[in-house]
């Protein structure tokens, strides 16, 4: 490897000096090597031999430290902060958006490609996957995609903003990685609200994490495309996750779409054990089968259940004997084609009875979604219980829906 | 003689002028600025090339001049400066300003003339 003359080394240190964007740097420091020629060609017209004439055209331009500082204010004239940031936003909002559908577009199709795979075992092995991706395979989607497109923007704004603001990258990248990581948690954990359980509480906050790794690591002139080896890696790696989680479930969800049977004995006794019950023309109905978020972090049980009795006189004998009509919420699982139901109920709600009597449940959002059913008691004075509907379902509770610091904090 | 404090500080103020009153005959490179201002002030002003470079970038950054890379006559492209409108009108103020000034400087500095009959 030749030695560097004069030249070279001056115009590295000038280089280093500039902190501008690459083509600008690259910009001046031609207009520089030109200047160097010429000078350089002047002197070896004057008699002077072409080493030392090197050498007196690097003098004449003086010392390249202060150059090249003065040069890269010169360029950079203009509200640098109002740049920076003009390029931060501007460079969020196109690429960002841009990003964000790249990235759900190809998750889906891995997700697609995953779930006919995982329908394919499931359906062989007698299970459905209906009620999988609205869970952790969402989840862990969704936290994918929020990684990659942190980790993306990150690769991509300090060129941006480096260009924006008249920096060099490396002028830029430390100071936006911190900035972008401060203004990323703070959003995520005070502003974004979402359906929120334990995989996307513990992912989520990666994300800004990510943008600070990788705007330190950015390079000063990033490509937009996705790298082909490591889209692919994050492709099948996704997919074996989804077919591993898909595969998982299948283990432990049954199907829920075959009959099943439940042992209400320990709940309480059947209505037949009671002539009441065959003297009076009664009904019991159900508004609807799920739950719904008030949003305000409880649920309101949708479907209330109502009890109607035929007329006023057998309402006040069936009173007298029942006098309250119980709804109870209680977890519930299927287990080879039997109901397994929650000893203790999640939430209990009652009325007097009456010729129509309609009971509604408030519940908790859980944090951690359940399979649940309802049973409609009625109980009478000494504390027996007649079932008189369900139960029903299973079916999920609504998930936690708030933001990061409600999730951790509470707030 | 280009080494002189007092002239590298005047000339540090002054090269804006010097670089605006140089462009204002026709469209050059930096290495020709530099030498038209060595040349017409018969060596006087020996600028220090170095600090030519942020004058001509700054200027441009003001619109004072527009510059574009065009091959030279030896090859190699240059990036070849032009003054503007608002160059023009920048010289006109720096031309008025310097005549007020050197004309105060040259009050100041002449001898007063002897009190008479005291």
């Amino acid at each position: 490897m030749p030695e560097p003359t004069d030249r070279d080394a001056w115009l590295a240190h000038v280089a280093a000096s500039l902190d501008l964007p690459g083509d600008m740097a690259a910009d001046v420091l031609e207009e520089l090597r030109g200047h160097l020629d010429d000078a350089s060609a002047a002197w070896r017209d004057a008699g002077i031999d072409p080493v030392d004439a090197d050498r007196r055209a690097v003098r004449g331009l003086g010392d390249p430290g202060a150059l090249g500082r003065d040069l890269g204010r010169a360029r950079r004239r203009g509200r640098f902060l109002l740049a920076a940031v003009g390029g931060a936003v501007r460079g969020t909002v196109v690429f960002g958006i841009w990003a964000w559908l790249v990235l759900w577009l190809v998750s889906a199709l891995v997700g697609v490609a995953g779930f006919l795979i995982a329908s394919t075992i499931l359906h062989a092995i007698g299970s459905s996957t209906s009620s999988y991706l609205g869970g952790p395979l969402g989840s862990l989607m969704t936290v994918g995609i929020t990684l990659a497109w942190f980790a993306w923007l990150g690769r991509i704004l300090p060129a941006r903003v480096a260009t924006s603001a008249r920096r060099s990258v490396r002028g830029v990248k430390v100071a936006l990685g911190v900035t972008g990581m401060i203004v990323g948690t703070v959003a995520l954990w005070s502003f974004v609200g979402t359906d929120m359980d334990p995989v996307l509480a513990l992912g989520l906050p990666l994300g800004p994490v990510a943008f600070l790794v990788a705007a330190v690591r950015a390079p000063d002139d990033p490509s937009l495309r996705l790298p082909a080896r490591p889209a692919v890696t994050l492709a099948f790696g996704a997919l074996a996750v989804v077919i591993a989680v898909v595969g998982a479930l299948a283990t432990t969800t049954p199907s829920q779409d075959g009959s099943w049977e439940a042992d209400l004995s320990a709940f309480g006794v059947d209505p037949g054990s009671y002539p009441i019950f065959a003297a009076t023309d009664y009904s019991i109905g159900w508004g609807g089968s799920s739950l719904a978020s008030a949003g305000d972090g409880r649920a309101v049980l949708a479907e209330a259940a109502t009890l109607t009795i035929g007329d006023e006189a057998q309402a006040a004998a069936f009173e007298r004997q029942f006098p309250v009509l119980q709804l109870e919420l209680r977890t519930a699982s299927i287990v080879d084609g039997h109901l397994l139901i929650g000893t203790r109920p999640l939430a209990v709600a009652s009325s007097p009875m009456s010729v129509q009597t309609e009971v509604q449940l408030d519940v908790p959002v859980l944090r951690t979604p359940l399979d649940v059913t309802t049973l409609a008691v009625a109980i009478a004075p000494d504390g027996t219980r007649v079932i008189l509907g369900g139960p029903d379902g299973p079916f999920s509770t609504p998930r936690w829906h708030g933001t990061l610091m409600a999730w951790w904090f509470g707030a | 003689m280009g080494s002189d404090p007092l002239r590298t500080e005047l000339l540090k103020g002054a090269m804006a002028y010097l670089v605006l009153a140089v462009l204002r005959e026709g469209e050059q490179y930096g290495y020709q600025v530099a030498q038209h201002i060595r040349e017409r002030s018969d060596g006087a002003f020996a600028p220090s090339e170095g600090s030519l470079y942020p004058t001509l970038h700054r200027l441009e950054a003001d619109g004072a001049l527009t510059a574009t890379w065009r091959a030279g006559d030896k090859g190699p492209r240059r990036r070849w400066y032009r003054i503007t409108e608002a160059g023009l009108g920048a010289l006109a103020g720096h031309e008025a300003e310097w005549d007020a000034f050197t004309g105060a400087v040259s009050r100041v500095a002449a001898p007063r003339p002897e009190p008479s009959g005291a």
